[in-house]
C-alpha cells in the first residue's frame, strides 16, 4: 500500500516535470528571423567563397560571381586599419554580436498552466495574465483603477498598484490581494509569482 | 536552433573583432592589406591550400542549406502536417468532436485546433478563447482529460503532444454618455 503510494507519487512528481519540459520547449521563442537570417548569411557566404575559391585553385582568372573582382581588388590594395574594412569588420562583428543575443533563451511567450499531464502543455499570454489580474482588483469595491506589471528578469514579483477615491484605504490592500489571490489560484500557473499590492489614495 | 544562431554569431563577431583589432595594429598589420603578399604566396605555394579553403566553405554552404530547407520545412508544417491522407482525414474529423466538446466547458467562448509536424514531431496546437473570469485551471484539466485524449485516440496518436494557448476575452468598458443638457 505504502509502496504503490510512494510509486504514484514518483510518477507524478516525473509526469509534472515532464510536462514543465514540454511547456518550456513549446512557448519559448522560436527566433524565426534570426533562424532565417544565419542560414541565408551562412548559405551566401559559403557559396560565394566556395566559387570564388573554386575558380581560384583551379588557376583560372575569372571571377565567376559578379563584383567579385572589385572585392578581391579592394582587399589586395587597402590595409587593415582603412575605414571602408573597419566599417565592414564592425559591421560584421555587430551582425555576429545580434545573432549571438538572439540566440540566448529568452523570456517564455506565455505563463504554463500547472498539469501533471507529460502530453500536455497549456499556457496563458503574459498580457492576458496582468488583463485578469487586473479585472480581478478592479471588482472590489471601492477600486477605481488598477494597473499590474508581471515578473521579469529583475523583478520576481507581480506588482499590483490600485487606486481608490477614499482617503482612508483600510483594509483594501488586503482585498484585493486577496481578489488577485482567488483569480491566480483560478489560473494555477505553473509557477504562482508572489503578488505586492500597493495603494493609492487621497490625501489630507 | 539556438545553438546554430549562436555558433553563426560567435563566428561572425569573432571574424569581426579580429578584422577590428589588426586594423588597431595588432601584430602590427595595420598597414597591410588582407591579402598579405605572404599569404598570397604561401597559398600559390601550397597546393593543398586553396583546395582545403574550398571543401570548408562548400561545407559551410551546404549546412547553411540544409539549415534553410529545416526550417522551411518547420515552418511549413505548421499549416500542413506532414502525415498520411487518412491520419488528416481522421484528424479532420476528430477536430469537429474537439471543438464541439471544448466549446461547451464553462468560460469558453471560441476553440481553433490545428494538427501540425510531421510523423516523428506531431502535435496538436489549440487556441482556447475564454471569458476573463473563467476558471482556467478547470478548463485545461478538463480539456487534457477528456476532449484532448478522445481526439488522440480518435487520431491514433495516444501519446500525442497537445499544446493549449489560452486567450482572455473582457467586456469592453461602457463609454460614458454626456448628458445633454435641453433647454
Amino acid at each position: 500500500m505504502t509502496e504503490t503510494l510512494v510509486k504514484d507519487l514518483i510518477r507524478e512528481a516525473q509526469n509534472e516535470r515532464r510536462a514543465r519540459r514540454l511547456a518550456v520547449r513549446e512557448f519559448r521563442p522560436r527566433r524565426a528571423l534570426a533562424g532565417l537570417t544565419a542560414a541565408l548569411l551562412l548559405t551566401a557566404l559559403g557559396g560565394v567563397a566556395a566559387v570564388e575559391l573554386l575558380a581560384a585553385a583551379l588557376g583560372s582568372g575569372v571571377h565567376p560571381i559578379p563584383g567579385a573582382d572589385r572585392v578581391v581588388d579592394a582587399l589586395h590594395r587597402l590595409p587593415w586599419s582603412d575605414p571602408v574594412i573597419t566599417a565592414g569588420a564592425a559591421a560584421t562583428a555587430a551582425l555576429g554580436l545580434a545573432l549571438v543575443l538572439a540566440g540566448l533563451p529568452g523570456r517564455l511567450r506565455a505563463v504554463p498552466l500547472a498539469g501533471a499531464d507529460a502530453r500536455l502543455a497549456g499556457g496563458l499570454g503574459r498580457a492576458d495574465l496582468r488583463r485578469t489580474v487586473a479585472d480581478a482588483a478592479l471588482r472590489v469595491p471601492g477600486i477605481e483603477r488598477a494597473r499590474v506589471r508581471g515578473p521579469g528578469a529583475l523583478r520576481r514579483r507581480m506588482v499590483v498598484r490600485v487606486a481608490t477615491p477614499y482617503h482612508n484605504p483600510a483594509n483594501l490592500a488586503d482585498l484585493v490581494a486577496d481578489a488577485v489571490g482567488e483569480r491566480l489560484d483560478a489560473i494555477e500557473p505553473m509557477r504562482r509569482p508572489p503578488v505586492d499590492v500597493r495603494v493609492g489614495y487621497r490625501r489630507g | 536552433m539556438r545553438i546554430a544562431i549562436t555558433a553563426t554569431g560567435i563566428a561572425l563577431a569573432g571574424c569581426g573583432a579580429a578584422a577590428l583589432a589588426l586594423g588597431r595594429g595588432a601584430f602590427g598589420l595595420a598597414d597591410a592589406p588582407p591579402f598579405h603578399p605572404a599569404l598570397v604566396a604561401f597559398a600559390t605555394e601550397s597546393l593543398w591550400f586553396l583546395p582545403v579553403l574550398t571543401g570548408l566553405a562548400e561545407a559551410a554552404a551546404l549546412s547553411g542549406q540544409l539549415w534553410l530547407i529545416m526550417q522551411i520545412r518547420s515552418a511549413v508544417q505548421q499549416w500542413r502536417p506532414d502525415l498520411d491522407a487518412r491520419t488528416r482525414d481522421r484528424a479532420r474529423e476528430a477536430a469537429g468532436d474537439l471543438d464541439r466538446d471544448a466549446r461547451s466547458l464553462p468560460g469558453v467562448t471560441d476553440v481553433r485546433i490545428r494538427l501540425t509536424g510531421g510523423v516523428h514531431r506531431p502535435r496538436l496546437r489549440m487556441t482556447v478563447v475564454c471569458a476573463g473570469d473563467a476558471v482556467l485551471g478547470e478548463v485545461y484539466g478538463e480539456l487534457g482529460a477528456g476532449p484532448v485524449e478522445r481526439y488522440r485516440r480518435a487520431v491514433g496518436m495516444p501519446d500525442l503532444p497537445a499544446v493549449i494557448r489560452f486567450r482572455l476575452t473582457f467586456p469592453r468598458p461602457a463609454r460614458r454618455r454626456r448628458s445633454l443638457e435641453t433647454a
